[in-house]
């Protein structure tokens, strides 16, 4: 795997968006799964430092993972 | 009480503003948390389940939580727990850490320091260009649309999106360490 493709790989798993399985289980992004494992600790730091980032550059203080959980707290809400 | 009781406590009420406080101080110690567990499980989506069930526990009037930060100990007990079983689910338990590894004490999240969120505010101006606009549309849409939806809504393929927001975060970590700002003070 070139260093651009693992590159996009991570990028591709790092997203806090998630799908749903029929069950209403959160699914792991495609490009989790095609990940070797050293690329999996990369991919948690990378995690961590964009997750403070997001927390830090909105001026709600909101990660990208509180925002998709407020998404679904405010969808059962309304359900 | 601790503020990260005091969230919790306003989250008992039914309250999503204090539930999203709450969040906002636990998510980094429970994603820290887990760090173990990363061969093993897609920790994102790890934290995100914990979360949304400490709403619902939040809301059962029968559950109570007691002791300093005992919603974020309990928390952190649920996402290890969670990700042994998705380990199992996904067939990956080879992966897990050892039942029995010891505990490392995670502290709530620090205080944001204004300096810092300055340096990332500065930074974050500098970009330019299709990383800039790759970068901004993630950070603002991601929790709600996946890549495919973002990158069209900016006329880029998703690869080309993609490796937009690779280059936008590596000018933005080299901008933070010419600020003197490493990426290790983030994540102190």
């Amino acid at each position: 795997m070139s260093d651009r493709d693992r590159d996009a790989l991570m990028e591709a798993a790092l997203t806090a968006y998630r799908d749903r399985d029929p069950e209403g289980r959160l699914m792991p992004p495609p490009a989790w799964w095609d990940l070797p494992p050293d690329a999996l600790d990369d991919l948690f730091e990378a995690q961590l430092v964009a997750r403070d980032v997001e927390r830090r550059a909105d001026p709600a203080g909101m990660s990208g993972t509180v925002r998709a959980v407020l998404q679904r707290i405010r969808g059962r809400m309304a359900g | 009480m601790s503020e990260i009781d005091a969230a919790f406590a306003g989250a008992r009420e039914g309250d999503p503003v204090a539930f999203t406080k709450w969040m906002g101080r636990v998510e980094r110690p429970i994603r820290l948390s887990l760090r173990a567990y990363a061969r093993a499980v897609d920790v994102e989506g790890v934290v995100q389940e914990t979360l949304l069930r400490m709403w619902t526990l939040a809301q059962d009037p029968e559950r109570s939580l007691t002791g300093e930060n005992a919603s974020l100990r309990f928390a952190i007990g649920m996402a290890r727990n969670l990700a042994r079983n998705e380990a199992r689910r996904l067939g990956r338990e080879r992966l897990l850490p050892p039942e029995d590894m010891p505990e490392i004490p995670t502290p709530p999240q620090p205080h944001s320091d204004p300096r810092l969120a300055r340096a990332i505010a500065d930074c974050l101006e500098r970009l330019a260009g299709r990383p800039l606009t790759a970068l901004r549309a993630r950070m603002q849409k991601q929790g709600l649309l996946p890549d495919r939806e973002i990158a069209t809504s900016l006329g880029m393929s998703v690869n080309a999106f993609l490796q937009n927001i690779v280059r936008a975060r590596r000018q933005l970590a080299a901008c933070l360490t010419r600020l003197q700002v490493p990426l290790e003070e983030i994540l102190r």
